[in-house]
């Protein structure tokens, strides 16, 4: 099936240039705010901006003084977070009589309480040159006014998708960008596809005879790469003309960035019931836990939809990327999250992984420094993608995320404690949560109701659900007038009561692995 | 003028009793997580 079987998506190719509406879920609004004079030069902003409509505007507390604004801001988070501070009281008075199962309920609230206040409270759009501060403490040289970039994008046997995504990257308001597009090996129709593109557009396609995977495929695009900042999508993606404008804007302003990554949605979040409860899941998992992490300068996965790195901040590592390898065997997913772990963690493990490599021409060429980068997140860079509308095709997803979780645990997990406190709380307290929420969902869902304590059962269901809800009402209050924060309760119940079990799978297959969507 | 283009109040008061329902249903589920302690 090509894009034109597809009308959603070839609503999003005709409409990807500047000025395009994607379609009704998303409309094109003003622009998010001014770009002003602390960023570069950069294309003015205007008719080009694909913003969603309400999160985008600018609000009455951005007029406020900065001080003033912020302590509203707290004040307004902390009286939201009152209903979840008053179910962790009554939990930590009892911590005691079972702290072994309490220490998991205390910690997920506790997890979720921290990152909605670090969000809504400390994080502020890093191209928003009025508000965002990032210290300004790697020691890395500032970028250009208006740097080079090369737009990357790897593709296999997604001739339904490509055309979009294509026009999407070709239709960046980016003043300097390189687009490259590198096929690996399609059997479907995409090789073909991308030869009437590239006869009919500007773009630079890299056309594999062998199958490479993903990670190889884009490294073999990088060595063709003249920019000073490299950005990547994914072949399912539709990128919003200024998106990445927006994340260049912010490695520019901010030279301790190496990394930034923009903000996913769903494309066809009207598809299925399913793909609404991923849409509502992808803006949660944005807005909330990725700014909270971005405001303790410690992303830990720039997303594959839309991922953008300095040059310097991951040039020497690419080669280590191509040839991951884990338990002895080529190691294929984890794309994002383990070239993210290359930026955070270069200070300590990077001499090693240049060494390891000292043959390539991506270590032999130039010798960058290994820093201490920050890794940040563009709330205002839109990129919309495809998800899963079939249960299979979902599961089959969340297999290869947990197998990247896994895999990437054993990387960044080996360093994540020396980024402070708060990022590494933040990340061991996310991986003790996948790896124990298994456990309590045999221990409340099974083993439980065979044992009668059917209440046990339903207040693990109902604590879920609430859990849920709190995510939900704070999609509601980015989106007011959006009723699509309803299903978000689902995705919590469906992530605990159906995808907690893939770890044990994902562990018991992690050799096994392609890394097509559809696989 | 036709009968459909009259705005009806049906989908008004519908949507009022959906979202009521919704939010006692939530406020219910969160006094029970509360009262018997919470398990996420």
């Amino acid at each position: 099936m090509s894009a034109g079987h597809h009308p959603r998506l070839t609503a999003v190719a005709e409409e990807s240039r500047p000025g395009g509406l994607p379609d009704p879920e998303h409309p094109l609004v003003r622009p998010l705010f001014p770009v002003g004079s602390a960023v570069p030069a950069l294309p003015p902003e205007g008719s080009a901006d694909r913003i969603e409509s309400r999160p985008a505007r600018p609000s009455q507390l951005d007029r406020l003084d900065p001080g003033l604004r912020h302590g509203i801001r707290r004040l307004l988070t902390l009286v939201c977070l009152v209903p979840l501070l008053a179910l962790l009281a009554p939990v930590l008075l009892h911590f005691l009589d079972d702290p072994i199962v309490l220490s998991y309920g205390v910690g997920v609230l506790i997890a979720t309480i921290v990152c909605f206040y670090l969000a809504y409270t400390r994080y502020d759009d890093l191209a928003d040159p009025r508000f965002s501060r990032v210290p300004d403490d790697v020691g890395a040289p500032p970028l250009p006014a208006i740097p080079s970039v090369t737009l990357l994008v790897a593709v296999m046997n997604e001739v339904d998708v490509i055309d979009a995504c294509v026009r999407s990257m070709l239709g960046c308001d980016y003043p300097d960008v390189q687009v490259i597009v590198v096929d690996d090996a399609s059997r479907d129709g995409t090789a073909e596809r991308l030869q009437e593109l590239a006869a009919e557009l500007d773009f630079t396609l890299l056309a594999l005879e062998r199958n490479v995977g993903k990670k190889n495929a884009l490294v073999r695009g990088a060595e063709l790469a003249t920019g000073e900042v490299l950005a990547f999508t994914d072949s399912d993606c539709v990128l919003a003309p200024d998106a990445l404008r927006r994340c260049v804007a912010a490695l520019v302003a901010h030279p301790s960035l190496g990394a930034v990554s923009g903000h996913a949605r769903a494309l066809n979040a009207d598809a299925s019931l399913l793909s609404k409860i991923q849409d509502t899941w992808y803006e949660g998992s944005f807005r909330v836990t990725k700014a909270a992490e971005s405001s303790l300068g410690s992303v830990t996965c720039v997303s594959g939809p839309l991922a953008v790195f300095r040059r310097d901040a991951i040039w020497n590592y690419l080669p280590a990327w191509a040839a991951d390898r884990f338990l002895g065997a080529e190691f294929r997913f984890a794309t994002d999250r383990q070239l993210t772990g290359y930026v955070l963690g270069q200070r300590w493990l990077g001499r090693d992984l240049k060494a390891a490599h000292a043959d390539s021409p991506f270590v032999t060429e130039v010798d960058h420094p290994e820093r201490r980068w920050r890794v940040g997140y563009v709330r205002s860079a839109r990129v919309w993608t495809v998800v899963p509308e079939s249960a299979r095709a979902f599961l089959k997803q969340q297999i290869r995320w947990k197998k990247s979780f896994i895999r990437n645990l054993c990387f960044t997990g080996r360093f994540m404690w020396r980024r402070g406190f708060g990022p590494a709380g933040l990340y061991y307290g996310h991986a003790a949560w996948v790896l124990a929420a298994p456990v309590m969902a045999v221990r409340h869902l099974l083993w439980a109701p065979f044992n009668g304590l059917w209440m046990l059962c339903a207040l693990y269901i109902a604590g879920v659900v609430v859990k849920g809800c709190a995510w939900g009402v704070a999609y509601r209050i980015d989106h007011p007038g959006s009723p699509r924060w309803r299903y978000r309760p689902l995705m919590s119940l469906v992530s605990s009561v159906v995808l907690s079990w893939l770890l044990l799978y994902s562990l018991a297959t992690m050799r096994r692995g392609v890394w097509s969507r559809g696989s | 003028m036709g009968r459909s283009a009259r705005p009806t109040r049906r989908p008004a008061v519908l949507r009022f009793v959906t979202s009521t329902i919704v939010v006692l249903a939530i406020v219910l589920l969160y006094l029970f997580v509360l009262t018997r302690g919470a398990i996420l």
